[in-house]
C-alpha cells in the first residue's frame, strides 16, 4: 500500500558513452526520462507559480524554451523506418494469427526468448523483412483475385439469361434486318410492348430468350425501315436496351469463358491463400523482430530526451528510491559520468510507480481506469480492493457462483502466463469469488434453493443470517446495506484526513473531517428512527436525540471553519453555510448503495425462478427419473451460465461505481503522471536473460 | 301453464349461473387486478429495456464494423439498459408469489400498484439509459482507452430505475 518514493537523477556524461549508457539503463529498466509532455508540464507548472508569487493573474504559459522532442523523433528518418517496418510487421502478424500452429492460450501472455534469439533474428533482420513484405503481396494478390471474381461474377450473372440466344450478338444485323436485345420487369410489360410493336412496326418479331424471375429477357428483330417506330415503342415502354456490339462470340461461348477466368483466379487465390497459411511458420521471428526494433525506437525516444553539448550530453529523470544504488552502482563502474541523485522538491511532478501486496495490486487496473493516483497522495489500493471485493461478493451474493468464480480464476492463474494487467484483474476477481462465497453462506444462497428444490423442500441450506428473500427481512436487508454504505463513505473521508496528515495539514484534517465526522454522525443518529428496520428498535429512539445536539454542534464547527481560506472576511466568518447542502449530498450517496440490495436480490431471485421452471419443467415429462433429472439438468446449466454472465458484469460495473463515485470522489486527487521508465517494452516476447543489449549492437548499422 | 314453467326454470337457471359467475368474480377479482400489476411491471420494463438494447446494440455493431477490437465495450455498454428489464421480472415474480384465489379488491390493487415504480421508471429510465450508451459507445469509438467512464456516467441514469425498484419491493412485502 506505498506510491514508490522518486528520487531525482541528474547524469552528465560524454557523448562517446550515450549510446552503451542509453542501453544500459534500459536494460535496468528502472530510469524514467521525461519526454516533451512533461518537461512542458513540468515548465508549466513552474512558471504558473513563478506567477503567483508575483502577483500576475491573467498569465499565459506559451511553452517558450522548451524543444519539442516528440515532432523532432517523428520527423527523424531512421525513426520513420523503423515504425513503418514495425507497422509492416504487426499486419503480417495479425493476418497470419488464425493460422498460428503455436500452443495457444485463453489469454494472451509474453513468450519467453532467450537473448541469443533475438539476436540470430535481428541478424536475419533483411530476410524477415523480406517475408513480412511478400506476405503483404499477398494479402492485396488475395483480394485482388477475390474483387476479380466478384466482378467477373456480376457479368456471369448478366450474361446467363440469354445463354439460348445461338448468334453472334455482335454480328446479329443484316443487310435488312436489325436486332434488340433488351429486358421487361415483368411478363405484363412483354405483353404490352408486343401489342403495341405489332400496331407501329408490322415486320418486328419478338423472340423471348430467357428469364430470371420476373424478369424477361428478349430480341426484337425488325427490318431496318421499321427501326425508327420501333425505337419510338420501345423508349414509351419500361424495358431496358442492353448493348451487345462488342461481344464477338455467341453467348455460349462467353459463359464457358467467364467460367473458366473464374476457376482460374480462384485457384490462384487459393495458391496465395495456401502460401500465407504456410508462411504461418515465421510467425515467431514476426514478433522477436517486431519486439527488438521496438526497443531500438525506445532508445531513440530517450536519445532525443537528453541534452546533447559538443562533448557530453545531461538529463534529468526519476529513478525509484529502491533502483537507485543499482543505477548508480552500474554507471560510476563504467563509465566516466557525474550521477547525483536527490529527493524531489515541492513543485515538482514525480511520475507515480505504486508497489502494493497482491490484496492492493488487484485493484490497481480498476483505479488507472477512473484516474492515475498523483505522487504525494497515499495509496488507497488496499482498503480500495477490500471494499470492491466485499461489494462485489455482497451483489453476485450467490455461493455456487462464488465457487465457480472462485474455481475459473484460481485454475487461470495456475494455469496460464498471464500479462500483468490481467493478472492484477484475475486476482481481484478471484478475491471477488471468496467474498462471493461468504455473502452466499451468510444469505443461504447456493445456487438459489437448488438443494430445497431438487430433494421437493425435504431439505433445505439454511442461511447463517437471514434470508433476504422472506418478506420479513426486506427492511433488515436495505438497513444493512445503508450500514455497508456509511462506513465506505467514512473511510473515505478517514482517507482524506491520512492524506491532509501525511502533508503535515493538521489542521486542515480537523477542520476538513473531524467536524464534518461530527456533523455528519450527527444527521445520520438524527434519521435513525426514520430508516426501516432500525426505526423498530427502541434503542435508536435515544439515539435521535443527542443526533440532534451532534448535527447542531456540528454545524456550528463547520460554519466558522470552512471559509477559513477565503480572503472576503463575510465569507471567512459565514463560508461553511453551503455545508447544509453536504446533508442531501450524504443521504443521497447513502441511498445509492442500496444498488446492493437490488443487485443481491435480482441475484438470487432470478436463479429460483430457473429452478422453479427447470423442476416444473421436468415435472411434465413423465418418462422416467433418468429423462426428468437429465431434462433439470439441461435447463439449470443453461439458465445458470446465462444468469452468471449478466450478474457478474452488473456487479462488476456497480462495485466500480461506488469505488469511483462515493469512494474515490471523497479524496481521490489523481492526474498522476505514469512512471514509464527506459526498459524493453515488448508486446509479445519477454527476453529472458536480459542480454539484448549484445543484440542492440549487432543492429546497429 | 306449461310455458310458464318452462320460461320460469330458465330463469332460474339464469339467475343461478350469474350468481355463479358473480361469485366467480367477486373471488378472483382482486388476483386478477394484482396479476394485471405484475403483467405491467415486467411488461414496461422489459419494453424499455428491449428498445434501449436495441439502440445501443445497432450502434456497437457500427463500432464493430469500424474496430472488430471494440466487442468490450460494445457488449458492456449494450447489456447495461437491459437491467430494468430483469428488475421488472424480479418484481412479477415476487408479486406472483403474493397472488392468492381469494385476495380482496384492496389487497388485489394495492398489489398491482406495487409493479407500478419499476414498470413505469423502469420503461422510461432504460430508453434514456440507452441514449447515454449510445453516446458512450461514441465515446469508445473515439477514445477507446477512456470507455470505462462511459460506463460510470451511464450507470447513473439506472440510479433511478433502483430506487423504483426497491420501492417495488417494500410494495409488494407490505
Amino acid at each position: 500500500m506505498a506510491v514508490a518514493k522518486m528520487r531525482r537523477i541528474s547524469l552528465v556524461g560524454l557523448i562517446r558513452d550515450k549510446a552503451e549508457i542509453i542501453e544500459r539503463l534500459q536494460k535496468l529498466g528502472t530510469v524514467h526520462v521525461p519526454g516533451y509532455e512533461e518537461k512542458r508540464r513540468q515548465a508549466e507548472s513552474d512558471a504558473e507559480t513563478r506567477a503567483a508569487a508575483e502577483g500576475i493573474s491573467d498569465f499565459v504559459f506559451d511553452g517558450d524554451g522548451i524543444v519539442d522532442t516528440d515532432t523532432l523523433i517523428k520527423n527523424d528518418p531512421d525513426f520513420r523506418k523503423h515504425e513503418e517496418q514495425r507497422k509492416k510487421l504487426k499486419t503480417c502478424i495479425e493476418e497470419l494469427a488464425p493460422f498460428d500452429t503455436r500452443k495457444k492460450s485463453l489469454f494472451s501472455f509474453l513468450r519467453p526468448v532467450s537473448s541469443a534469439d533475438v539476436a540470430e533474428v535481428i541478424g536475419r533482420a533483411d530476410e524477415i523483412l523480406a517475408a513480412a513484405d511478400r506476405i503483404v503481396e499477398t494479402d492485396s494478390g488475395i483480394r485482388q483475385a477475390e474483387e476479380e471474381n466478384a466482378r467477373t461474377r456480376a457479368l456471369l450473372t448478366s450474361m446467363l439469361p440469354w445463354k439460348d440466344y445461338p448468334y453472334v450478338p455482335s454480328d446479329s444485323d443484316t443487310v435488312f434486318t436489325h436486332t434488340e436485345f433488351l429486358s421487361a420487369d415483368s411478363k405484363k410489360d412483354l405483353e404490352k410492348l408486343t401489342e403495341e410493336l405489332s400496331e407501329n412496326a408490322p415486320s418486328a418479331d419478338v423472340w423471348e430468350v430467357g428469364n430470371s424471375g420476373e424478369n424477361r429477357f428478349f430480341v426484337v428483330t425488325s427490318l431496318k425501315s421499321d427501326r425508327a417506330a420501333v425505337d419510338r415503342t420501345v423508349s414509351q415502354n419500361r424495358v431496358f436496351r442492353y448493348d451487345f456490339s462488342d461481344v464477338g462470340s455467341t453467348f455460349d461461348d462467353q459463359i464457358d469463358g467467364l467460367l473458366t477466368r473464374i476457376d482460374d483466379v480462384e485457384a490462384r487465390k487459393n495458391e496465395l491463400v495456401e502460401f500465407r497459411k504456410s508462411s504461418a511458420e515465421h510467425l515467431s521471428d514476426f514478433e522477436i523482430l517486431y519486439d527488438s526494433i521496438g526497443i531500438e525506437t525506445e532508445k531513440m525516444i530517450a536519445d532525443a530526451n537528453m541534452d546533447d553539448s559538443y562533448v557530453t550530453f545531461n538529463f534529468e529523470g526519476w529513478v525509484p528510491a529502491k533502483a537507485e544504488a543499482a543505477v548508480s552502482r552500474e554507471l560510476s563502474d563504467n563509465y566516466i559520468c557525474h550521477a547525483t541523485f536527490r529527493d524531489p522538491e515541492e513543485n515538482e511532478l514525480p511520475p507515480t510507480k505504486l508497489e502494493n501486496g497482491f490484496l492492493g495490486a488487484s485493484v490497481e487496473p480498476v483505479e488507472s481506469l477512473y484516474s492515475l493516483l498523483k505522487y504525494g497522495e497515499v495509496d488507497p489500493s488496499a482498503i480500495s480492493a477490500f471494499f470492491y471485493a466485499l461489494f462485489f461478493g455482497f451483489m453476485f451474493s450467490d455461493a455456487g457462483y462464488g465457487i465457480m468464480l472462485t474455481v475459473a480464476c484460481a485454475i487461470i492463474l495456475i494455469k496460464c502466463k498471464l500479462k500483468e494487467n490481467m493478472k492484477k484483474y484475475i486476482v481481484l476477481f478471484l478475491l471477488s469469488g471468496i467474498s462471493t462465497i461468504f455473502w452466499g453462506v451468510i444469505f443461504g444462497s447456493w445456487f438459489g434453493n437448488l438443494v430445497e428444490t431438487v430433494t421437493i423442500g425435504k431439505f433445505a441450506l439454511k442461511p447463517l443470517w437471514f434470508d433476504p428473500q422472506d418478506g420479513a427481512n426486506t427492511e433488515h436487508f436495505l438497513a444493512f446495506t445503508l450500514l455497508l454504505g456509511v462506513i465506505h463513505l467514512y473511510c473515505a473521508m478517514l482517507m482524506k484526513a491520512v492524506n491532509l496528515i501525511s502533508k503535515g495539514k493538521w489542521i486542515d484534517a480537523i477542520c476538513d473531517v473531524f467536524f464534518w465526522y461530527i456533523f455528519y454522525t450527527g444527521e445520520i443518529l438524527f434519521l435513525l428512527p426514520y430508516i426501516p428496520y432500525y426505526s423498530d428498535t427502541a434503542f435508536c429512539a435515544n439515539f435521535s436525540k443527542y443526533g440532534i445536539y451532534l448535527l447542531g454542534i456540528g454545524f456550528v464547527l463547520i460554519l466558522f471553519t470552512k471559509g477559513r481560506k477565503s480572503k472576503n472576511p463575510f465569507m471567512k466568518i459565514f463560508g461553511g453555510i453551503t455545508c447544509l447542502y453536504s446533508l442531501v449530498d450524504m443521504l443521497s450517496d447513502c441511498l445509492s448503495y442500496t444498488r446492493l440490495m437490488a443487485m443481491g436480490l435480482a441475484t438470487s431471485v432470478i436463479i429460483n425462478v430457473f429452478n422453479s421452471i427447470g423442476a416444473s419443467a421436468a415435472g411434465f415429462a413423465t418418462v422416467g427419473i433418468t429423462f426428468r433429472l437429465v431434462i433439470f439438468i439441461i435447463i439449470f446449466v443453461a439458465a445458470n451460465l446465462f444468469n452468471f454472465a449478466i450478474n457478474a458484469l452488473g456487479a462488476y460495473v456497480n462495485a466500480c461505481r461506488l469505488t469511483y463515485i462515493e469512494f474515490f470522489g471523497k479524496f481521490y486527487e489523481g492526474d498522476g503522471l505514469e512512471y514509464s521508465p527506459l526498459r524493453y517494452n515488448t508486446e509479445y516476447i519477454l527476453i529472458e536473460d536480459g542480454g539484448a543489449d549484445a543484440a542492440g549492437r549487432k543492429e546497429k548499422t | 301453464m306449461l310455458t310458464f314453467f318452462l320460461a320460469n326454470d330458465v330463469l332460474r337457471d339464469t339467475a343461478v349461473e350469474a350468481a355463479d359467475n358473480a361469485s366467480k368474480f367477486f373471488n378472483w377479482g382482486g388476483a386478477a387486478i394484482a396479476l394485471i400489476g405484475a403483467a405491467l411491471a415486467v411488461m414496461l420494463a422489459g419494453i424499455g429495456s428491449a428498445m434501449a438494447v436495441k439502440n445501443v446494440a445497432s450502434a456497437g455493431l457500427g463500432l464493430l464494423s469500424e474496430d472488430p477490437k471494440q466487442f468490450m465495450p460494445a457488449l458492456v455498454l449494450s447489456l447495461l439498459p437491459s437491467t430494468q428489464g430483469i428488475y421488472g421480472f424480479v418484481i412479477a415474480f415476487m408479486m406472483l408469489g403474493k397472488v392468492t384465489a381469494g385476495m380482496d379488491y384492496v389487497d388485489g390493487f394495492s398489489l398491482m400498484l406495487a409493479g407500478l415504480p419499476i414498470g413505469i421508471v423502469g420503461f422510461l429510465s432504460a430508453i434514456f439509459q440507452g441514449k447515454v450508451a449510445a453516446a458512450g459507445i461514441q465515446l469508445a469509438a473515439k477514445q477507446p482507452k477512456h470507455w470505462s467512464r462511459a460506463m460510470i456516467l451511464t450507470l447513473l441514469v439506472e440510479m433511478f430505475a433502483l430506487l423504483s425498484f426497491i420501492i417495488s419491493i417494500f410494495m409488494v412485502n407490505s
